[in-house]
């Protein structure tokens, strides 16, 4: 390590000597470690690891979602058809001045989403 | 993952060349050797996971790698925070210490740079341990090139007034 010298008016150390303190400790600690690191291969097999695993809630994520988003979107069908004949759909006439037809609407989105779920877990299933 | 065994030399070459630098700029903010190793652990997968994994080589790979450190640490030190709030009476952890460095301990510079808050700690590092220009440092740190400028003049200029505060204990340095 440099010796830095202080400044005897004011007590300093001069700037350029705490930056040669600071790089002289550092490359210290750097060196220090380089005994301690471990393998780049086990780093490397980590990754692979957490991939996998990332992968793996990744697909236990697209088999769950069917199961809620099915049954919910039946009970949403039901709702409908209950609260349209008394006339709750009246908050949604806006949209109905597009002279949609909302049940077959909502069938077919039912379907769609349907398909949508069932469809990766099939995939995945086959794998 | 399904890289080519040249990239896995090329990372293992960026890997041999950054590691020990990368494993003691963590050490330098957290004082859990075992927080720091899950840490140190999760920077490199994290590039690992990274477009940047292709291309260790480019020179900017060094940076961004820095980038990662810095947000894991900060990630790490915001999760102590939250616990610490959750459990108020419950004693801080016991803190385990690199045996090579508290031989060192006794050092002015060691304790003045102890002194210093993350971000100047972590300024510092990059600057001098590194060798990384203030443009780079701005964009690891998310700061101006100005900010950094007028940060580093501040932080070193605090760390010569403390070091030179010390008195007795700052001879052991000049000597």
């Amino acid at each position: 390590m440099t010796a830095p010298r202080t400044d005897p008016q004011r007590g300093k150390l001069p700037d350029e000597a705490v930056a040669d303190m600071l790089r002289a400790e550092f490359a210290r600690e750097i060196e220090v470690q380089c005994s301690r690191v471990p393998g780049a291969a086990l780093i490397r097999l980590l990754a692979e690891v957490e991939e996998r695993n990332r992968r793996r809630s990744a697909v236990a994520l697209l088999e769950s979602w069917p199961q809620i988003l099915v049954p919910a979107t039946v009970a949403a069908l039901l709702v409908f058809w209950r609260e349209d004949a008394s006339g709750a759909l009246d908050a949604l006439l806006p949209l109905s001045i597009w002279g949609f037809s909302w049940t077959a609407g909502l069938g077919i989105c039912a379907g769609l989403f349907t398909l949508l779920a069932l469809w990766p877990s099939h995939l995945i299933r086959e794998d | 993952m399904g890289r080519p065994a040249s990239g896995e030399d090329a990372f293992d070459r960026f890997y041999g060349a950054t590691a020990p630098a990368i494993r003691a700029y963590i050490l330098g903010h957290c004082s859990d050797r075992d927080a720091a190793d899950d840490l140190f652990q999760s920077t490199y997968i994290r590039f690992l996971r990274s477009r940047m994994a292709s291309q260790p080589d480019a020179p900017e790979a060094r940076a961004y790698l820095y980038r990662i450190a810095s947000s894991v640490i900060a990630d790490h030190g915001r999760e102590l925070q939250r616990r610490r709030r959750l459990q108020t009476v419950e004693a801080p952890p016991p803190k385990t210490r690199d045996p090579t460095s508290t031989l060192a301990e006794s050092l002015a510079l060691r304790e003045a740079l102890r002194e210093l808050s993350r971000r100047e700690r972590q300024l510092l590092w990059l600057l001098y341990a590194e060798g990384f220009s203030h443009k780079e440092v701005a964009k690891i740190m998310n700061l101006s090139r100005g900010s950094v400028r007028v940060l580093a003049f501040r932080v070193r200029k605090k760390l010569a007034r403390s070091i030179a505060e010390r008195g007795p204990d700052s001879e052991e340095v000049r000597a």
